[in-house]
């Protein structure tokens, strides 16, 4: 009986253990820091992230002030001296580049908030933008950007109910609900008619 | 550069559901993201020193961190309440033992009993010996037991604390 009162415990879980995950190709690299390195020479200049809207360039020290852990975590990811500022929506600054191995990473600062702020690179092949990838968004709030042509981007449930919609302006869009990790199996790119562009997974 | 970023994306990927419910069985929903993506920043930073065991050194991160978090919030006019715990579900008597219990104790119990860690990788966590892990173990395992029997001699069942 010496173990009894430990299962009683795991018994009464309140968070049961998450089922495993099967090992596979890495999708999307969350981590809350920003990113920018050295760009590739296939990446010209004036189509760094295959977006109309290119931004301006900023240094990457500039990108998330003050946030050391962010910094450092930008560095280990060789993002480089440079990001794009693509401007800022719903109070949300965004930022984009490649970095050397090419893939866009994209950093977010609320600028109203101390602890808002992110940043992913898309590790998917092939990455953002194409055809089947038209969003970059962090899986657990509708922030990120979009490729032309899109006009709006929406979570949805793995029955396919939207939880969260927000309009794209300038190949930008920031909701200001947080749905949470795991919650949406699938972000929509729809056209300026409501049609469906791409459904891309979130999770494996 | 390659082999760093696909050792963390694997340990992303295999143990991020894992870091993600520990945080959630010992801080309100309202914060688990942001603790679990400060946990991540670290093991990319620090990715030289995960052992090839990295989970129960990813929990060690997350505990230092969900503290930090904790003593960083506490400073700000109006914050979430953040010393919120999940308690054991579906078994009051349970769950009023083991709120009186010690946080040291009631996190070894979690370690061992929700988390599933052997004793060795809960010192891990704990920054401890296994020895002392077991110590801490058996004693807070005793502690929750007397506070069960407690509660069991009492009528009407009490609402508080026992020890």
């Amino acid at each position: 009986m010496r173990t009894d009162v430990i299962v009683r415990l795991a018994a009464a879980n309140p968070v049961p253990a998450p089922a495993a995950v099967p090992r596979r190709k890495v999708r999307m690299l969350l981590v809350a820091a920003a990113a920018a390195v050295l760009v590739p020479a296939a990446f010209a200049a004036d189509h760094l992230l295959g977006i109309s809207n290119e931004g301006t360039s900023v240094p990457t020290s500039g990108v998330l002030p003050g946030q050391s852990e962010l910094d450092q975590a930008l560095q280990d990811m060789q993002v480089g001296d440079t990001m794009q500022l693509l401007g800022t929506v719903n109070g949300v600054r965004i930022y984009a580049t490649r970095n050397a191995a090419g893939e866009i990473c994209l950093a977010i600062d609320h600028v109203a908030a101390t602890y808002e702020k992110g940043v992913l690179c898309d590790l998917n092949d092939p990455g953002f933008p194409s055809s089947g990838r038209r969003v970059l968004t962090f899986p657990g709030q509708l922030q990120g950007i979009a490729a032309d042509g899109v006009a709006t981007v929406q979570f949805v449930d793995a029955d396919g109910n939207v939880l969260d919609s927000t309009p794209v302006t300038d190949n930008l869009f920031a909701s200001g609900t947080r749905i949470g990790m795991d919650v949406a199996a699938y972000v929509e790119a729809l056209d300026a008619s409501g049609a469906v562009l791409s459904k891309q997974k979130l999770h494996p | 550069m390659d082999g760093v970023m696909k050792r963390f994306e694997r340990i992303y990927e295999e143990h991020r559901g894992a870091v993600r419910a520990y945080v959630r069985r010992r801080a309100p929903e309202s914060i688990v993201e942001d603790v679990v993506s400060d946990v991540f920043v670290v093991c990319l930073r620090r990715i030289d020193d995960v052992p090839r065991n990295a989970l129960p050194w990813l929990y060690g991160v997350a505990r230092n961190t969900l503290a930090n978090e904790r003593r960083r919030r506490t400073d700000v006019p109006l914050a979430p309440e953040v010393a919120y715990e999940p308690e054991p579900v579906g078994d009051s008597k349970l769950a009023a033992a083991f709120a009186a219990l010690s946080d040291a104790d009631r996190e070894i119990l979690r370690l061992v009993a929700w988390e599933g860690l052997s004793l060795r990788d809960a010192a891990q966590v704990l920054e401890c010996s296994p020895v002392a892990a077991r110590v801490r173990y058996h004693r807070a395992k005793s502690r929750l037991r007397a506070g069960l029997d407690a509660a069991s001699s009492f009528r009407p069942e009490p609402k508080g604390a026992i020890r």
